[in-house]
């Protein structure tokens, strides 16, 4: 179910935004570090560690590396 | 979504931020118009993490590094380590408290104390000790008492048993009986994960593809991912897929004093010795959807089949096995695979098993927008988790990202996740379930869990910066979503502290220091590989950073002086006014070494070099010797090392001739107590001095260079010493001093390349003192007099480095030390060579 409404949403959201434009120089603040999707690669990758190995669901924001025998 | 498509985004993280950053850069002056952007030039990422739960549950160290460097224009290569080392308690089952407190007979007395039916019983070694155990309880005798005093109707001898069996397994359980965790310490272990990646940027596209390894003692996992980023030609969207194949081999670590091997003939279970394999997809978009503001979508799949259990976790499931079972085992009539498909480790004490597959999927939304009254960037983040265990969790993130004046951000965090519980989870099983699955692990209870945190980080000139952050993590029943939580047994919090030093050499701060355009790189003549302090930068200003790993072997003859001795010969001579039972068979020790150095004035350099270890050594036993199981299996010891503070000074420099002097001390960061159990306790015995990861002591560690070169030829010689500042570390000994003297000749075969040979001389004093914690005393490498000697080695090694281009800056040398001549203190193993690679980077 979730499944479906994803895909409805990205359908929408792909053709809803095709008419919204942002100008080259318009884009400064998009290109600040802090507004990266991951800012901080590492600290992301330790935390998804302590998480994944704690807590029943695994990925979800683009993958992990490898598995782990974690207690 | 066409799947065929295999392609997929896998351990990303880093290219989803080049991406975003990227996709939003378009045409910011000096950037060019490109999909996604390679770096330019190299970065690298150190970071040190500490987890701490509570109530002395598990710790775990973790160490990483990262680096991506450019290797042509469209084309980069990434490469990351991590290695974590854990430690203390985890739980390994939990049962009615009832079942803990049950009257049982002191052997051999008519007293009875308080006992935990379950764990009295184990680890079990066969059927005897489960149906003895419950013997002794009172509840068993008075039951049996009772049967004989007044039998009924068509008693007989087994029924008295039966009876007996039977009142201890149905030991009333009142309703909502408190749960009960019972804890096991785990020996310290460690993990390594190396991972090597590509980068390839096409106009619109880029492929990342990349596999690593993860290795520790129980669990070797393999994987490979494919990424593929596709910016549309609006420029305000991006496509991403991923994949990633993930092997797994698991096995079970069996415990040194072999008390968890169950090893009476007709109840052996085979060694674990099991696989899984993970498929992993992965797509979505990120999109700009106005001046401030953007989103990314992304879902996956992945499907996990084979050994999906936990090898260490145990339930406990009432009825599995019943009285006339119970009575059956007792008489040997039976064997436990005849009573159970489980695998049973005590009384109604069985290993967990979940399901062989297990399909899952994600959806997540991650939110970044700028405000700019604040300069200020928030993001907000949210997962959906589903998957056919019966698990489904909601997780919602949001962090504030506040620049603040002088290069410094702060980053406070708040997140919250809620888990539903798997089908097949339960505290305790008071009755078999009909698929045979079971597990207690609180990981797949209904629970929630609420973490904050702040992470600071400063930005220094040159692309420097320090970074620093706490968060605080605590998992509680009671949080969770909806009201049917798994109680509050299994609440704990922990910690996660985490200090990064992030080097990015394209970082504008460096365009600002002047820099830009004048690459010096090295300068003179390339080193071998295992020289250390022998090369020196000579503007002020200049900065680099390295990295050394060295590997060195011990697993030849036994020798006592030059002469090889025989296994008689060690056990009566070599452990002081004891017998030998054991002798060192082989021994192997990895050293991660970072080196940072900087060139305050031409004539002064100061280096700063924290360093990783990892020793195992295998021990083997002595012909003829007593038995002794003390050093079964071999042991390891890792963990940080000393830290070595150095200064060089310029004495002397002319065309092709340069002299110059080191100052250095060895500070005692790295742990002494290693122990045989793994455990790292005060009472625990010590391992060998030589499996110590440090000195204990601080240390001076002078040394002086000459270097000379002339047209393709170089050369050069070094003194250095390492001299104890302390007579005896906290352990109460001290290692030996040492001094060495090196000589080395080399040519150069191509600009880029050269050869070179040397010649080591050095001497090692024996171990002073002696280990006042009780350390093990059963094979030479235990006493302090089989240390040290004097050696002549020959070295061989060959440099690479680059004056110019692409890899101006960079140096990498590889070097093989081979032992020539053995003079040994004492009883020694052989040694059987070192390899040095170093690479380093001046900018």
């Amino acid at each position: 179910m979730n499944i479906l409404y994803f895909r409805s949403f990205i359908v929408f959201l792909f053709f809803s935004l095709q008419g919204c434009s942002v100008a080259p120089w318009e884009r400064g603040n998009l290109a600040k570090k802090n507004m990266a999707i991951t800012v901080n690669s590492g600290l992301s990758a330790l935390r998804d560690h302590a998480f994944t190995s704690k807590e029943a669901s695994q990925g979800g924001y683009g993958g992990a590396g490898g598995g782990c025998g974690c207690n | 979504m066409g799947l065929g498509v295999a392609v997929a985004v896998i351990k990303c993280k880093q290219n989803q931020a080049l991406l975003a950053l990227t996709t939003a850069a378009l045409s910011l002056p000096g950037l060019d118009a490109k999909a996604a952007i390679p770096v330019s030039e190299a970065k690298a990422n150190f970071q040190y993490g500490h987890y701490q739960e509570s109530d002395n549950r598990m710790k775990v160290q973790i160490y990483h590094a990262d680096m991506v460097l450019p290797l042509a224009d469209r084309f980069e290569l990434t490469f990351s380590i991590d290695q974590d080392t854990y430690s203390g308690a985890t739980p390994i089952f939990s049962l009615p408290d009832t079942m803990k407190n049950q009257p049982k007979r002191k052997k051999g007395t008519a007293i009875f104390i308080p006992t935990d039916i379950v764990t009295s019983a184990s680890p079990v070694v066969g059927t005897f000790e489960v149906t003895s155990a419950m013997q002794a309880y009172k509840i068993f005798e008075d039951t049996r008492a009772a049967y004989i005093a007044s039998p009924p109707p068509g008693a007989t001898f087994a029924g008295s048993f039966i009876t007996g069996y039977s009142a201890v397994i149905n030991k009333m359980v009142p309703t909502g009986d408190k749960v009960s965790q019972t804890f096991e310490p785990h020996p310290q272990e460690t993990r390594n994960m190396p991972i090597l990646g590509f980068n390839y940027y096409f106009d619109d596209v880029m492929l990342s593809l990349s596999g690593g390894i993860s290795d520790e003692p129980d669990f070797k996992s393999s994987f490979g991912s494919l990424n593929l980023n596709w910016e549309l030609p609006n420029k305000l969207t991006t496509i991403n897929f991923g994949y990633t194949l993930t092997g797994n081999n698991i096995s079970r670590a069996v415990n040194h004093s072999g008390e968890e091997h169950v090893h009476i003939e007709d109840q052996d279970y085979p060694e674990l010795d099991e696989q899984s394999l993970f498929h992993g997809f992965n797509w979505g978009v990120s999109q700009v959807l106005g001046k401030n503001t953007l989103l990314q979508l992304n879902s996956g799949y992945t499907r996990q089949a084979g050994y999906l259990t936990n090898p260490y976790k145990l339930v406990y499931v009432r009825g599995e096995i019943t009285a006339e079972e119970y009575h059956d085992l007792s008489e040997k009539n039976k064997i436990f695979q005849e009573v159970t498909d489980l695998e049973i480790m005590g009384i109604e004490l069985f290993r967990e098993v979940r399901p062989r597959e297990r399909n899952q999927w994600t959806f997540s939304s991650q939110l970044r927008q700028y405000i700019p009254a604040a300069d200020a960037s928030v993001h907000f983040d949210y997962r959906y988790y589903n998957d056919d265990w019966g698990i489904d969790s909601h997780t919602f993130e949001a962090t504030w990202y506040q620049s603040a004046p002088g290069g410094i951000t702060i980053a406070p965090n708040v997140r919250y996740y809620s888990q539903s519980q798997a089908d097949f989870y339960a505290p305790y099983f008071l009755a078999p379930r009909a698929d045979g699955m079971y597990s207690s692990d609180y990981r797949l209870s209904g629970y929630g869990a609420l973490s904050g945190g702040v992470t600071f980080s400063k930005e220094f000139t040159k692309g420097f910066s320090l970074e620093a952050g706490f968060e605080y993590y605590t998992h509680q029943g009671g949080l969770k979503l909806g009201s049917d939580s798994a109680g509050d047994f299994a609440d704990y919090s922990s910690y996660l502290a985490h200090g990064a030093l992030k080097i990015d050499l394209s970082n504008p701060g460096r365009l600002l220091s002047g820099h830009q355009g004048h690459h010096h790189g090295h300068h003179g003549a390339p080193l071998p590989a295992g020289v250390m302090f022998g090369h020196m930068m000579e503007n002020a200003g200049d900065m680099m950073i390295g990295y050394k790993y060295m590997m060195s072997d011990r697993d030849g003859d036994m020798r006592f002086g030059t002469d090889r001795v025989s296994d008689q010969a060690i056990s009566d001579n070599a452990c002081g006014s004891v017998k030998c039972t054991f002798k060192p068979d082989a021994m192997v020790m990895h050293m991660h070494m970072f080196n940072f150095m900087y060139a305050p004035t031409d004539w002064l350099n100061l280096m700063l070099m924290p360093q990783i270890i990892n020793m195992e050594m295998v021990m083997e036993p002595l012909k003829g010797a007593a038995e002794d199981d003390s050093h079964e299996g071999g042991h390891i010891s890792d963990g940080l090392g000393d830290t070595l503070m150095v200064a060089l000074f310029k004495l002397f420099k002319t065309t092709g001739h340069k002299l110059h002097l080191g100052v250095g001390f060895s500070a005692p960061t790295a742990n002494i107590n290693a122990t045989l159990d793994g455990t790292g306790l005060a009472d625990s015995e010590r391992q060998s001095y030589a499996m110590q990861l440090g000195s204990g002591t601080w240390d001076f560690k002078p040394s002086l260079t000459y270097t000379g070169n002339a047209k393709d030829w170089m050369w050069g010689a070094q003194v250095s010493a390492t001299k104890r500042m302390q007579s005896r570390n906290k352990e109460g000994y001290a290692l030996g001093d040492e001094i060495q003297g090196t000589v080395w000749g080399g040519y150069s075969f191509l600009p880029w390349l050269s050869g070179v040979v040397r010649g080591i001389y050095s001497v090692q004093g024996s171990v002073r003192g002696e280990s006042i914690i009780a350390n093990s005393q059963s094979a030479p490498n235990e006493f302090p007099e089989n240390y040290g000697g004097q050696f002549f080695d020959i070295g061989t090694g060959l440099s690479v480095s680059s004056p110019s281009g692409e890899f101006s800056g960079h140096s990498l040398s590889v070097e093989w030390v081979q032992p020539v001549v053995h003079d040994y203190k004492g009883y020694q193993f052989e040694r059987e060579g070192t390899l040095s690679v170093n690479w380093g980077f001046a900018f």
